[in-house]
């Protein structure tokens, strides 16, 4: 004999219960003094044999009741255990979305609750032992598969499963999961349907004309979308912005908020804060699906990042009321100038003195060598030199400028004369870049950009900006040649097919060749404003500090951070405080990132923390700070109609119903049970009431 | 209607003398003959009426003129001597209810000594205890009497074994008149020794009244759950489920109380079961009766 469910089994001690109570009732009793005892006593011998009899019949019913029960609900049967399926054996893939939508309090609580009841509806009749099977598969960052097979362990997986996540979800990939799952489950010969359990939010599910590609994966599945869309609460979203993000000390910075309303008009609290501390609290209007701001003044005292938050009081999507930047203030750094009185180079020299020396508002300090011969002194605690022209001092003081190189510094060289500048090339570089001779163009020559994520060139990642550094033509430049591969060599700009803006790393330093100079003499910069210069602004800030410590982020998107060379220990400590040390990779390069996370998770102000040894094995503290935000796309309040996911549900259904096939036949041992259960149980009655009647 | 004996009444008054007062004031008010007088034809004095008084010993000329019922006394009447023995064994402190038997009894023996002392009757006090009579206080009548049985019913505790009949027997040789015996007890023991006690007590030329004091869950055994039962009487316990053994009880019960009822019937006692949940005015008044009857027929 087989059973269905022999995990009922486990209830076995319960048909001891009868006795377990009958016993128990034995020892608890009253005490009564009584006067007649005579006649009980007689009453008792009289009656001893009768009620032991009569006790231990309805101990039997009783028990045999709740054997006949457990067994029944057992399921016995005859057959053998995989055929005594009461259906047809099938599987459910559910899709979870797990987007920050999905955290948007409705009128009736938040959707994500909903989804997980309706989850477990739909898992709730599973079992593994009648060979169904599920997959849990959660639409997030990034899309993954949490557990499939046993519906037992997908339960188990979707109870310890809470809105933990922020970002978009990641349907395509999400589906292609659940696709994948599905057909193996089919393979199986299993029914399959898969569930795309969602609030809708439009943004998560990517452009409408995405639609169809999105759920192509599911053409020929059998699958449902179970909407928990609700009616939403009103919602604002919030993004801070710093006039600027690095300072010098004791300089003022604003920080501006702005809040985009999507409901209707009221008033809201925000609340600046800095480094944890809050500055300042401020009552906002909002009006109808507008915008309104909050600036705060904020001065510079101490070295250092700083995170900064906006905070706005509760409404419908309380993820995204907190947004985060970092600012960081520094020491203005030095950059050494050299090559003022050069002939050739003479007005080149003065365009970029001019545009440089900003005096009290730059974030640096220019040290101006003039033309004078370089000395060692000269390059102390200088991060870069700018080296226009260069001179016959420059190109004695090779030596020197290459020391200064491989021990970190960051050389700019401005060639305004080939032979000059080759001969320095060829001393520093081993002589596999090379600068042509100068060539003329056409007026309609402009710079191109290689590679927009270089962080000098961040300002023209923006179209508005993109202009000035692209569509001023150049009437005279000198191109740079790549003669070698090794080092590699990295093109950022180029100026009618041909480099224009080259580094390379040489031993701990960079050094950075920009042929399409600003010269004045052959480029008007008066008839063409814009051009390379303020591109030199942050160029000169990219080498004087490598990459740009400051880094802005939203939930989802990977970090990846240029890590400082001699880097020997990394932490990361996520904006709750927590600290998680991470594996430092074997080589670093502080010249391409290194990726540390696939997905920042939470919101806030992340930091890295760490030292690097210098070569005298002496320690140095190193930190940065990085702002991660909720994506823009999550807040907005536009959602998708059922209606348009209908045209691609399966066509022979439009309904969310679906009906697996009925049992062949229930089998026949649970029946007899049960019934032999029902008539020890009246027996029990019977006997009992009997008895009580009979006992008064 | 408010009966005056009855017993929720009567645990509320503090004195057994108030208790007593209250019972008789109960009983006076009823229209029945006594049975506790004697006949003769020798003026002895005016009393008040009291329930059981014969209709045609009221004065009415008196009555008339006083506007109080009065009844005549004659010299034989006021001789009749009544032992009243109270059974004081440990059974008699069974209660379900918020009283005794005991206590019951004592509030019974002193409405009777209340009716005696308004008849100007004789009245002895015989309280039965572990060896036959506890305590006696031989036949007196007056005031000083009443107050000395109140007072040995109020000090007595109910306690030992039940020994009615030798308490019988040896109360018939303190009386060395006839007259009447009552027996207030609940009677659980052997009822042949009781019917042989009795017996003594009617050869002896007395008449006898047995009251017997039951409490409800005694006649009833209306227990549910398992009990462990805890002998008054002694240091015997038993464990039963009363539902189990109910109808043998009340079989075994009513057996025995079928065999004293007819024992004393027989022997042309007076028998007469009082549940310590009803008002004893009524059984008394219903004996009291049956008596009066039976004097008549006698002739007396």
């Amino acid at each position: 004999m087989n059973f269905l469910r022999p995990e009922i089994f486990a209830w076995w001690p319960m048909a001891f219960l009868p006795i377990i109570i009958h016993l128990l009732n034995r020892r608890r009793y009253q005490r009564l003094p009584f006067g007649a005892m005579d006649f009980l006593l007689r009453a008792i011998k009289r009656q001893r044999r009768r009620v032991w009899l009569q006790d231990w019949l309805l101990l039997l019913l009783r028990t045999l009741a709740v054997v006949a029960f457990l067994i029944a609900l057992a399921g016995p049967t005859s057959k053998d255990a995989a055929l005594v399926q009461t259906r047809t054996a099938r599987a459910e893939v559910l899709v979870l979305d797990a987007s920050l939508s999905m955290q948007w309090e409705g009128k009736a609580g938040i959707p994500w609750e909903r989804a997980l009841q309706e989850a477990e509806a739909i898992l709730g009749p599973l079992k593994q032992s009648q060979g169904d099977q599920a997959a849990l598969i959660l639409a997030g960052i990034p899309a993954q598969r949490l557990a499939a097979g046993d519906p037992g362990v997908v339960r188990a997986a979707l109870a310890e499963q809470s809105l933990g996540q922020f970002g978009k979800a990641q349907w395509p990939s999400a589906i292609k999961l659940a696709e994948v799952a599905a057909r193996t489950f089919t393979q199986q010969g299993l029914p399959t349907r898969v569930h795309l359990i969602s609030d809708l939010q439009a943004s998560t599910w990517g452009a409408r004309s995405d639609l169809e590609s999105t759920l192509a994966p599911l053409q020929s599945l059998d699958w449902r979308v179970v909407s928990v869309q609700e009616e939403r609460l009103p919602n604002a979203r919030v993004d801070v912005e710093l006039s600027a993000t690095q300072v010098g000390l004791g300089d003022w910075v604003s920080f501006r908020a702005k809040i985009q309303n999507s409901g209707p008009a009221r008033a809201v609290q925000g609340t600046f804060i800095v480094n944890g501390k809050t500055t300042r609290t401020q009552e906002i209007t909002l009006s109808q699906q507008g915008v309104a701001t909050a600036t705060e003044d904020w001065m510079a005292a101490a070295e250092g990042f700083l995170g900064v938050e906006f905070r706005l009081g509760g409404d419908g999507l309380v993820a995204d009321n907190r947004a985060f930047t970092v600012l960081e203030t520094t020491h203005p750094h030095q950059v050494a100038l050299h090559g003022k009185h050069l002939a050739t180079g003479a007005l080149a020299a003065q365009s970029v003195r001019g545009f440089l020396d900003l005096d009290s508002q730059a974030p640096w300090e220019i040290v101006d060598l003039e033309d004078a011969s370089l000395r060692q002194e000269d390059l102390q605690d200088v991060p870069i030199l700018v080296l226009i022209g260069p001179n016959k001092q420059a190109v004695q003081a090779a030596d020197l400028i290459k020391n200064f190189v491989h021990q970190g510094g960051k050389l700019l060289l401005l060639p305004t004369t080939s032979g000059l500048a080759n001969q320095l090339l060829n001393l520093l570089s081993s002589g596999h870049v090379k600068v042509s001779e100068r060539q003329y163009g056409n007026p309609s020559a402009s710079l191109v950009i290689e590679n927009p994520d270089h962080a000098a060139l961040r300002l023209f990642q923006d179209p508005q900006w993109q202009p000035l550094l692209t569509e001023v033509p150049f009437q005279a430049w000198l191109p740079v040649e790549i003669l070698a591969t090794s080092p590699p060599v990295q093109i950022a700009l180029s100026l009618s097919g041909q480099p224009a803006l080259v580094e390379w790393r040489s031993e701990g330093g960079t050094i950075a060749v920009l042929t399409a100079f600003p010269d004045p003499e052959h480029n008007s910069m008066e008839q063409f404003p814009g051009g390379t210069l303020p591109f030199l602004f942050d160029l000169i800030q990219f080498l004087s500090k490598g990459p740009s410590a400051i880094l802005n982020r939203v939930c989802g998107d990977p970090l990846e951070v240029i890590l400082p060379a001699g880097l020997m220990q990394l932490q990361l400590q996520n904006p709750a405080g927590g600290n998680q040390r991470l594996t430092l990779p074997a080589e670093i390069s502080n010249q391409t990132p290194t990726r540390l996370l696939d997905h920042l998770p939470t919101p806030g102000i992340w930091k890295l923390f760490g030292y690097t040894l210098d070569e005298q094995s002496r320690e140095h503290a190193w930190e940065m700070l990085f702002a991660v935000s909720v994506p823009a796309e999550e807040s907005q309040p536009a959602t998708l109609a059922v209606a348009e996911l209908e045209p691609y549900l399966p066509q022979n259904r439009t309904s969310g119903d679906f009906q697996f096939a009925k049992s062949p036949s229930p089998p026949s041992w649970g029946l007899w049970l049960f019934l032999l259960a029902l008539t020890s149980l009246v027996g029990e009655t019977t006997l009992a009431a009997y008895l009580d009647r009979r006992r008064g | 209607m408010s009966l005056a004996s009855d017993p929720e009444r009567l645990a509320g008054l503090a004195r057994l003398e108030i208790r007593a007062l209250t019972a008789v004031e109960g009983l006076t008010g009823g229209q029945h003959h006594s049975s506790l007088h004697g006949a003769s034809t020798t003026f002895a004095q005016h009393r008040a009426y009291v329930p059981g008084d014969d209709l045609r010993h009221l004065d009415w000329k008196l009555m008339a003129r006083s506007d109080r019922n009065i009844v005549r006394q004659y010299e034989e009447e006021t001789d009749l001597t009544a032992a009243i023995v109270v059974d004081a064994s440990a059974s008699m402190n069974y209660s379900s209810l918020a009283w005794s038997k005991w206590e019951y009894a004592t509030w019974l023996a002193a409405a009777l000594t209340q009716l005696l002392w308004m008849q100007n009757d004789k009245c002895a006090l015989g309280i039965s205890g572990n060896s036959g009579l506890q305590e006696w206080l031989p036949p007196r009548r007056g005031d000083a009497q009443r107050q000395n049985v109140f007072q040995a019913l109020e000090q007595t505790q109910a306690q030992g074994g039940d020994d009615g009949a030798l308490a019988l027997e040896s109360c018939l040789e303190k009386l060395t008149k006839r007259g009447l015996v009552i027996w207030i007890g609940d009677c659980l023991g052997n009822p042949q020794t009781m019917i042989q006690a009795a017996a003594k007590v009617l050869h002896r030329g007395h008449d006898l009244i047995v009251l017997r004091i039951l409490d409800p869950a005694e006649i009833d055994f209306p227990f549910g759950r398992s009990t462990r039962f805890l002998d008054l009487e002694g240091e015997d316990s038993l464990i039963a489920d009363p539902r189990a053994i109910r109808l043998a009880y009340l079989e075994e019960f009513e057996n025995h109380a079928q065999e004293l009822r007819l024992g004393l019937r027989s022997l042309n006692a007076d028998f007469l079961r009082l549940s310590t949940d009803l008002p004893f005015e009524v059984g008394i008044r219903k004996l009291l009766s049956k008596r009066t009857k039976r004097h008549r027929r006698a002739g007396r």
